[in-house]
């Protein structure tokens, strides 16, 4: 029998959060996003998120004395680390998840979330949860596939029209502004990799690693995309 | 001969301008508690009588007076207003209304007439006025010479105190009855208000009062502030009002699962509230023709002659005047609510040495200036003075450069600040302190025993420079990943260079001891470093930027960029003195200031985006000179303060650019 479990990223709430925080802060237009997911053949595995704004750490200090920007309200440090916390609570509540770790660095702007899951599905059901409290529809845009019979991995993507247009709001320069922003993704698995389909994607020189860096803006315009199918061994 | 004839002629016709603005001034109450006078005169030549006409064009203005039969050939001048004279507007507030009134001189009667046609025929009012209701509350009277914008607006408060409603007849009324079998002393006196009600309501109209055009007085005087004044204008009952008021009393209790007695309820809850507001509207009205009476037939005391100087002397394009600052501030705080009560505050003893208050909106070529100034008592005044008793550091003069974006300096004489300040506060703030007075005021005088103000002042006297000069680039630490070939990931350590502004803080130290004493014990506990002599304190936690001090001469200097102490300690010139920025400085007591035109350019260095919509203000800066606020700290016995803006040079100077730029907004 065909299985196929949808997987989504298990940290919408903290995306949602973070999200927010960069399209409103113009000028902290250099960071990292990197999201490593560790995948077993029974679809458990573990997963681990991290957004460094470090690069960017004397702007971002300098915003965060702000109340607003342009209208849209910055969240102070405690606010932010409230909301990670109730990220936290509800991925600790969410069937299937559990070792949950996080950890935050507010002199150099980096926060981190992982956790184990023992099964894609869990991961879903989290991203669906947080997706529904918070009235995003970012769990639409990102999803995963991942069928342990055929052993084919598959990330879906689709760049929303709305990114693009809010991020034109910002101003003519951003382009340039967010050429140090990346989006880094690794997938490593037990098994080999046989191929993948994403152009930008470079395999592991042991074949169980698939890394894909992306810059921010090209996500944001639809220049690339995250979406990939990675076929393993059997 | 003839240039004599020729001046004393324009000496006549100028002094009759005077005499007439003055004229118009007197029409203000002495009980007024604002009062703004526009120089019209001076407005529509500075802002350019064409462009002034395009803007009220696009905006409508006209059209709107072509409406209504009015053929005003899209200028101002047929408007029949006196485009020559000073225009006024005030208010007065008693304890029960409010009034505003707007004073313009007319030069046309006939035209501005015509400008009235679909608001209502005009009627004769008193004393040579005709009069045009206008919305509710408000009316327009005028004769040959002025037109008059009269408007009341109720307290919100004077109907919550229970006897004033009752006299008035308004009620107050719940939407849901307290329960049948709960005691309430309030119905007790729900019956006594029903009582007083019968007795004062008269023949509401249930729906809202639309006040008719005001027709010749019969009243003689209306004192809205004397409630017991009222009563003797309120008519007796109607009969068929207190029968049906009986009705209802007599009605037996509904049943309270009964769906029709809830909509019965609400019915007579809005019932009620309508008759409230009618009550309400209709002493409004009655009360604004009361105070249109008393001021047409000048039965008031008007602005005292200082007053009227105040307001006229050397005015600008606008003035705004309070001639009573601590009567404004005492009745804009709710001093007499609960909490202030509960705490033993007592208001009436609050006293802030503030007199009268003046904000001036001026044009000074290309310059606009929003000067601002406040009388202090004579205490206040005196010790203003040797608060302010200060002046900058002569030293400072040489970090003003043509590379400074920005600065703030203040000169406060701190010996003075701390001999004066504790018997200042007990002075003006004691009667806030309620039973805590004297255990305070005994604090406030052990401070003042204990502190030695001239060791303080020889250690900090009082005068600081804030300056930021121009940017450089700052090498920052930050952390990245480096990824292995199997693509685990490690955390690394990058630097990468940021271009940031560079500030220091200069402060006058004659004694450094206690400064060169703390700094050497933080060194000692690693808390920082000495370098070169200069003390650096590296980036951490709560300080977003490595911090280093320099101690020379009789300066203390506190600043992000090493490289500038370096220089400032090697007695190295920065650039060339910023002369604009030098006198703005020596000039004040307080001064802040921001050279524009630097600013964007600085901003693009820093790699800052304001964003879409500011990238054409962005651009125009390039035009600006310098904003600045200053304070020449206390002349006379005024505290005085100004703010002011170089707008980019133009033929017709501020207003015309500020009015250029808003039809540009507006044909977008």
């Amino acid at each position: 029998m065909k299985r196929v479990f949808k997987l989504k990223e298990p940290l919408n709430r903290f995306y949602v959060v973070i999200c927010a925080l960069l399209m409103t802060f113009t000028l902290s237009s250099c960071f990292d996003f990197v999201e490593q997911i560790d995948l077993k053949p029974n679809g458990s595995g573990h997963i681990a998120a991290t957004l460094n704004l470090s690069k960017s750490k004397t702007k971002v200090s300098s915003l965060m004395k702000m109340k607003s920007i342009k209208g849209i309200q910055i969240p102070t440090q405690a606010e932010m680390e409230k909301e990670i916390k109730a990220a936290v609570q509800l991925l600790k509540q969410t069937k299937g998840i559990s070792n949950v770790q996080y950890q935050t660095d507010f002199t150099n702007f980096i926060v981190n979330i992982s956790c184990d899951f023992s099964q894609i599905e869990s991961l879903n059901a989290f991203s669906d949860i947080l997706a529904n409290r918070f009235k995003t529809k970012i769990s639409n845009s990102n999803r995963y596939y991942y069928n342990a019979q055929t052993n084919v991995f598959e990330r879906k993507f689709v760049a929303s029209s709305n990114w693009k247009a809010k991020f034109n709001q910002l101003g003519s320069d951003n382009t340039n502004q967010f050429a140090d922003a990346f989006y880094t993704q690794i997938v490593r698995f037990e098994k080999a990799i046989v191929a993948q389909d994403n152009s930008k994607a470079k395999v592991a020189g042991n074949k169980k690693g698939v890394l894909l860096k992306l810059p921010f803006t090209d996500l944001v315009y639809g220049k690339s995309t995250l979406a990939n199918k990675i076929t393993l061994t059997k | 001969m003839k240039s004599k004839i020729l001046l004393t002629g324009l000496a006549c016709l100028s002094l009759m301008g005077t005499v007439k603005s003055q004229d118009l001034v007197k029409l203000i109450p002495a009980d007024a508690e604002i009062i703004a006078a526009f120089n019209v005169k001076d407005i529509v030549q500075k802002a350019n009588a064409n462009k002034l006409n395009e803007l009220l064009q696009k905006a409508g203005l006209f059209k709107q007076f072509e409406k209504s039969g009015a053929s005003v050939g899209n200028d101002i001048k047929n408007l029949g207003i006196d485009l020559t004279q000073t225009a006024y507007f005030y208010n007065r507030k008693t304890d029960s209304v409010s009034f505003l009134e707007f004073i313009f001189p007319l030069s046309n009667k006939v035209q501005f007439e015509k400008l009235l046609h679909e608001v209502g025929e005009p009627k004769s009012f008193a004393n040579g006025y005709s009069s045009i209701g206008m919305k509710a509350g408000s009316v327009l009277v005028y004769n040959d010479r002025v037109a008059r914008f009269i408007s009341s607006t109720m307290s919100t408060t004077f109907f919550e105190n229970d006897s004033v409603a009752n006299r008035y007849g308004i009620k107050k009324v719940a939407y849901m009855a307290p329960a049948a079998d709960a005691y309430s002393p309030e119905l007790d006196s729900t019956t006594a208000v029903v009582d007083s009600a019968t007795a004062a309501v008269m023949a509401w109209d249930e729906d809202e009062k639309v006040p008719e055009p005001l027709s010749p007085p019969v009243i003689v005087e209306s004192v809205p502030d004397t409630v017991v004044a009222q009563l003797e204008e309120i008519e007796p009952v109607s009969a068929e009002i207190a029968a049906a008021e009986a009705t209802v009393a007599a009605i037996e209790p509904v049943e309270m699962h009964d769906p029709g007695y809830y909509d019965s309820l609400y019915t007579e809850y809005e019932n009620q509230n309508r008759k409230n507001d009618s009550i309400r509207n209709a002493l409004r009205d009655k009360w604004l023709l009361g105070e249109a009476t008393r001021l047409l037939s000048a039965s008031y005391k008007p602005l005292s002659v200082s007053d009227q100087e105040k307001v006229l002397k050397n005015l600008g394009l606008i003035r705004l005047y309070v001639p009573h600052v601590e009567e404004l501030y005492r009745g804009l705080i709710p001093y007499k609510t609960i909490p202030y009560l509960y705490m033993g505050i007592n208001m009436d003893k609050f006293k802030t040495g503030y007199q009268d208050g003046m904000l001036d909106l001026l044009q000074d070529g290309n310059v606009l200036r929003l000067r601002g100034s406040v009388g202090l008592d004579r205490d206040l005044a005196e010790m203003s003075k040797r608060l302010y008793a200060r002046k900058p550091n002569g030293k400072f003069n040489k970090y003003l450069t043509d590379k400074t974006l920005g600065f703030f300096n203040v000169n406060i004489n701190s010996e003075a600040y701390l001999r004066d300040m504790p018997s200042y506060t007990a002075k003006y703030y004691s009667g806030l302190l309620g039973p805590q007075q004297d255990l305070v005021e005994w604090g406030l005088m052990a401070l003042e025993v204990a502190l030695d103000e001239k060791a303080i002042a020889q250690v900090m006297p009082g005068d600081h420079l804030f300056v930021v000069n121009g940017l450089r680039k700052f090498r920052k630490e930050y952390i990245d990943y480096s990824y292995d070939d199997d693509y685990n990931a490690t955390e690394v350590k990058k630097t990468k260079d940021e271009t940031l502004p560079v500030f220091i803080w200069m402060f006058t130290s004659k004694d450094q001891r206690l400064f060169r004493k703390g700094l050497d014990l933080a060194v000692s506990k690693t808390f920082g470093k000495m370098q070169d002599g200069i003390y650096a304190f590296s980036s951490k936690k709560g300080l977003d930027f490595p911090m280093y001090v320099l101690l020379k001469d009789d300066l203390v200097m506190v600043s992000n960029d090493s490289l500038s102490l370096h220089d400032i300690r090697q007695n190295k010139t920065a650039g060339s003195a910023n002369k604009d920025f030098i006198k703005l400085m020596k000039q004040n007591k307080m001064s802040a200031a921001i050279d524009l035109q630097k600013l964007p350019a600085m901003l693009k260095e820093m790699g800052v985006s304001p964003g879409k919509q500011w990238e054409q203000t962005m651009a125009q800066l390039n035009q600006y000179g310098s904003t600045a606020i200053t304070s020449k700290g206390i002349v006379g016995n005024r505290m005085e303060a100004e703010i002011s803006t170089k707008l980019p040079e133009t033929k017709e100077g501020a207003i015309g650019y500020m009015i250029d730029q808003i039809l540009r907004e507006i044909g977008k």
